[in-house]
């Protein structure tokens, strides 16, 4: 009912009538979202196809323009195979998943032809390959003997697609394990880890730092830990860039492991005098 | 460009593809109602029924 609803957004129909050359971006738009899901991704942000388009040079500047405004309307006239399914900031499209029949288009062109066929709903042979990748992603990631609060902290956020959320909240929970176990909650970030894991007066010890070797793997996770906030957290925390599954799953297993060595690590006395 | 469209629906058509007031934003019926000076709903509806608009519902698509 035409009193219900919130607004009207033009059609593709009526964006590509008026101006026939919104096709270019929206190939762009297309080849991007079918090679990111041969990468394994079967869902995008719509701020990460836009930052693709100013990347390939295209004549798009801004998502807030109105070329930018169009696009995001005409993102809702390629479904079956490009579908909305998150809208956001007044209804406009924000996060868009993508069908596995989009692997195999380049162009608007084979969008517009396959809706007007029908036998575009028989499922493709690549349909089954694609799922099982999808399908070892999440085999790999449940099978991952993750720390119980990294896996706490990533669980849900990776298994609903959320993958930067879910590296940044994996980096957030190994701080907060820090700051349990060497009761500074007085510090954050690098200047925890570099006072916590010291070479020479640290809080938490990996191990009896009786020689040189003890001495070099103590600095050493010191800088892993260190690294861990400023490459995973920290910009996670400034920037709304997505990660993919595959480098999410890693990040996490990585800060698992951390939280492995930080629950195996030996709280130290305080140096003579402190 | 010439959609083919009744002058009035021309007209609705040509301010939801610029956005009302000159922004790029979903346009409303009140906005709609006031271009063409009456109770644009007959309009709309001949609109989204020929694929011209779409209409958005709710809080969220899906």
């Amino acid at each position: 009912m035409a009193s219900a609803a919130h607004g009207y957004i033009p059609t593709l129909k009526a964006i590509l009538t008026q101006q026939p050359d919104t096709s270019r971006p929206l190939d762009a738009i297309i080849e991007f979202a079918a090679s990111a899901f041969r990468r394994g991704r079967d869902t995008i942000s719509v701020a990460e196809l836009f930052n693709a388009l100013g990347a390939r040079g295209s004549h798009f500047r801004d998502e807030d323009d109105l070329l930018g405004y169009r696009l995001k309307c005409a993102l809702f006239g390629l479904e079956p195979f490009l579908t909305v399914i998150n809208a956001a900031k007044g209804f406009l499209p924000s996060t868009i998943k993508v069908s596995a029949k989009v692997q195999r288009m380049s162009t608007l062109k084979d969008v517009l032809e396959a809706q007007q066929d029908p036998s575009h709903e028989t499922p493709l042979p690549s349909d089954q390959h694609q799922g099982d990748a999808h399908e070892s992603l999440r085999a790999a990631w449940a099978a991952l003997d993750l720390h119980p609060r990294v896996r706490s902290a990533a669980e849900e956020l990776y298994r609903n697609g959320h993958y930067r959320n879910a590296i940044l909240d994996s980096a957030v929970a190994l701080v907060n394990l820090v700051k349990e176990k060497s009761r500074r909650h007085d510090l954050d970030g690098a200047a925890l880890m570099r006072t916590v894991f010291s070479r020479t007066t640290p809080v938490l010890a990996f191990n009896n730092l009786a020689d040189q070797s003890d001495l070099d793997e103590q600095e050493g996770l010191m800088h892993l830990f260190e690294g861990a906030v400023l490459a995973f957290r920290n910009p996670r925390a400034h920037d709304l860039a997505p990660d993919t599954p595959e480098y999410a799953l890693e990040c996490i297993g990585f800060l698992s492991m951390l939280a492995k060595k930080l629950d195996a690590a030996q709280r130290r006395a305080p140096p003579t005098g402190a | 460009m010439d959609f083919g469209l009744p002058t009035d629906e021309d007209r609705i058509l040509r301010l939801v593809l610029d956005g009302p007031r000159n922004r790029a934003e979903p346009t409303k019926k009140l906005d709609v109602d006031r271009l063409v000076g009456d109770d644009a709903e007959p309009l709309l509806r001949n609109l989204v029924r020929d694929e011209w608009l779409r209409p958005l519902m709710g809080t969220s698509q899906r």
